[in-house]
């Protein structure tokens, strides 16, 4: 199944990471959109690496991100750097979805 | 089948807002739920109030001072609970 | 129908309010993602075996 995760805050990057890591470490899919507070975590490389994880994939909101002025240009490729779209779709495939 | 989403305003009202309507690219079914606050009225906020009716989504408010249909808490608890996805902002 | 509510910073007044709500008609479970006591696999399941998450 496919597990959606909205991180808006910067402050649960723990559990993202943790439960990423779990699903994924169970056979699902997890697809992770950073936006408005969440954005705050694109620096930080324990984040981004989970772009690398198997069965996971990322996007952030680029709106928010310059509107922040967030450095991203150490963001990996893979994390892409989309828009609301990439939050529509998540929401709309995801099989559950969880704010952290 | 479209999907049901819920999104539960509570602070950030500017964010929620932006990010609801964003849910309708992917042919969602938004329900906004503003709770509690007054609504902020701004350019952009008034646009996106604007813009989610012009979505076809809804908004509700458990705060009579929003000109919004209202519900009680007990009635939004029970639409949350009809909702494929919830997003509390 | 059952229903996941995840604290993700411990309970507020809104989220005791629809939980105590929702409880009248549905099966409702609660995880305190603040009180770190259980795993993250364990989280997963409880998120899949759900048919609905709220997260606060």
């Amino acid at each position: 199944m496919k597990l959606g995760i909205f991180v808006n805050t910067d402050r649960h990057l723990a559990d993202v990471i943790g439960i990423a890591r779990a699903a994924v470490a169970k056979g699902h899919e997890v697809v992770i959109f950073a936006m408005d507070g969440g954005s705050k975590l694109l620096p930080d490389p324990d984040f981004t690496a989970l772009c690398s994880v198997k069965g996971v994939s990322m996007s952030y909101c680029d709106h928010n991100a310059k509107a922040m002025s967030i450095a991203t240009e150490g963001v990996p490729k893979d994390v892409v750097c989309g828009s609301q779209y990439n939050n529509a779709i998540m929401a709309s495939e995801s099989d559950r979805l969880i704010v952290l | 089948m479209a999907k049901k989403v819920a999104v539960v305003v509570r602070d950030r009202q500017h964010e929620a807002l932006r990010m609801a309507i964003g849910l309708t690219l992917k042919d969602a079914v938004v329900s906004v739920y503003v709770m509690d606050n007054k609504l902020a009225s701004d350019e952009n906020i008034d646009l996106n109030v604007e813009t989610i009716g012009d979505m076809d989504g809804k908004i509700y408010s458990n705060n009579p001072e929003n000109k919004f249909d209202q519900l009680t808490t007990e009635e939004i608890a029970h639409a949350l609970a009809d909702a494929d996805a919830v997003i509390a902002y | 129908m059952k229903i996941l509510h995840i604290l993700n910073d411990g309970p507020d007044r809104l989220s005791s309010e629809i939980i105590a709500f929702q409880s009248k008609d549905h099966d409702v479970t609660v995880i305190d993602l603040s009180k770190q006591e259980l795993s993250y696999e364990t989280i997963v399941d409880s998120i899949f075996s759900a048919d609905l998450v709220i997260s606060w």
